[in-house]
């Protein structure tokens, strides 16, 4: 083999790992930029209470001035900040109109329901005072249910609970016209919607 | 040794040097990795609230974060479960994660006073634990809750963070 030939084939030999190696070196130098992981996931309004599918009260031969006094712990779980209102969607029947209703937001320190032991009624006071039928038939929607928010606040947030007080009497001037008669199975609606 | 047996022999060295010195020329040429480490993974855990049950801690304060978590890792929290209603209850906990990246690689084991409620993949506690708290009215009980990611897990949590919500669900008892 002559000399130029041999040179020749080295230098093609140099040229050829050589480019191998710069392909190593350059081929690293890139860059790109994304924008990744765009997404929307809706809040949530949920509400909740203590009451395991139980009714607060229910009494048979009620006698005038009798009175049942039940507590409910309501819970926010949402995680949109949220309005609650307080209304009743059932019919009352025509003893409602002799049964007073007092509904009381408080806390507890440890609620069971439907006990009221540890009860603390919050400083305003009473959120309802009126007979149930009246209840039933101003407070029957939520656009006209009672509004109410935990402590002196404007706003339920999550996980923030509020205790209901619910005392229902039969008036004692009950006349003797209301022998007999019922309030119907009636339901208390705590709506929650956000804000 | 002839002489051209000798040419031929030291040629034959000097490619084999040559080609030697080419190949640690292109390995030394690649480019370094993104990271000279594994990132580890996280897990953080809340309890969710409902009507039944009250929880403590409850969201969004966690009742466990685990901070870096690699192969053999465990991390531990508690909480406290009361009952509100006025039934017995049999309460079972459910994982809601923020994502599967973890689901088969992290294990969680729940227990309480010694009884173990849940162990498995965080994928499997997305079912329920298969035991069961039973709480009477205004009962407590502690649940502790351990989660690990197992020593011989190689692949599969590097940068992985998932954020679980332990959900009660209730069951009222006769």
């Amino acid at each position: 083999m002559r000399t130029s030939t041999k040179v020749l084939l080295t230098a093609l030999c140099v040229g050829a790992l050589g480019s191998l190696a710069a392909m190593g070196v350059f081929g690293a130098f890139s860059s790109t930029t994304t924008n990744a992981g765009n997404t929307i996931t809706a809040g949530t309004v949920a509400i909740a209470d203590n009451d395991a599918g139980a009714a607060m009260y229910s009494i048979a031969g009620a006698k005038p001035g009798e009175s049942v006094s039940k507590c409910i712990k309501v819970t926010y779980t949402g995680s949109l900040d949220a309005d609650v209102r307080i209304y009743t969607g059932s019919t009352i029947g025509s003893l409602g109109q002799y049964v007073d209703l007092t509904i009381t937001p408080g806390t507890q320190t440890t609620s069971t329901f439907p006990s009221c032991t540890g009860f603390t009624a919050d400083p305003g006071g009473a959120i309802y005072t009126g007979t149930l039928q009246n209840f039933g038939s101003t407070k029957n929607g939520y656009a006209n249910g009672v509004v109410d928010y935990p402590g002196s606040g404007s706003k339920w947030a999550t996980n923030e609970s509020v205790v209901y007080q619910v005392t229902a009497a039969l008036q004692s001037s009950a006349p003797d016209a209301a022998q007999g008669l019922t309030t119907g199975a009636h339901t208390f609606t705590w709506e929650a919607r956000n804000q | 040794m002839s002489s051209s047996a000798a040419d031929r022999f030291t040629r034959a060295i000097g490619a084999a040097i040559g080609l030697g010195l080419v190949a640690a020329l292109i390995v030394a040429a690649r480019p370094a990795g993104g990271h000279g480490g594994v990132l580890p993974a996280s897990l953080r855990f809340t309890a969710v609230l409902d009507g039944a049950v009250m929880v403590e801690p409850a969201a969004p304060r966690p009742l466990l974060s685990s901070g870096s978590m690699r192969p053999g890792s465990h991390a531990g929290g508690a909480m406290t479960i009361t009952n509100q209603t006025g039934e017995t209850l049999a309460v079972r906990l459910r994982a809601k994660p923020s994502s599967t990246a973890l689901d088969g690689t992290a294990q969680v084991r729940l227990t309480s006073g010694g009884r173990v409620l849940a162990d498995g993949t965080l994928q499997a506690l997305r079912q329920g634990s298969a035991g069961a708290l039973r709480l009477r009215p205004g009962a407590s009980a502690p649940v502790r809750v351990l989660a690990w990611i197992p020593a011989e897990v190689e692949t599969g949590y590097e940068g992985r963070q998932v954020a679980v919500a332990l959900e009660p669900v209730e069951e009222p008892l006769p």
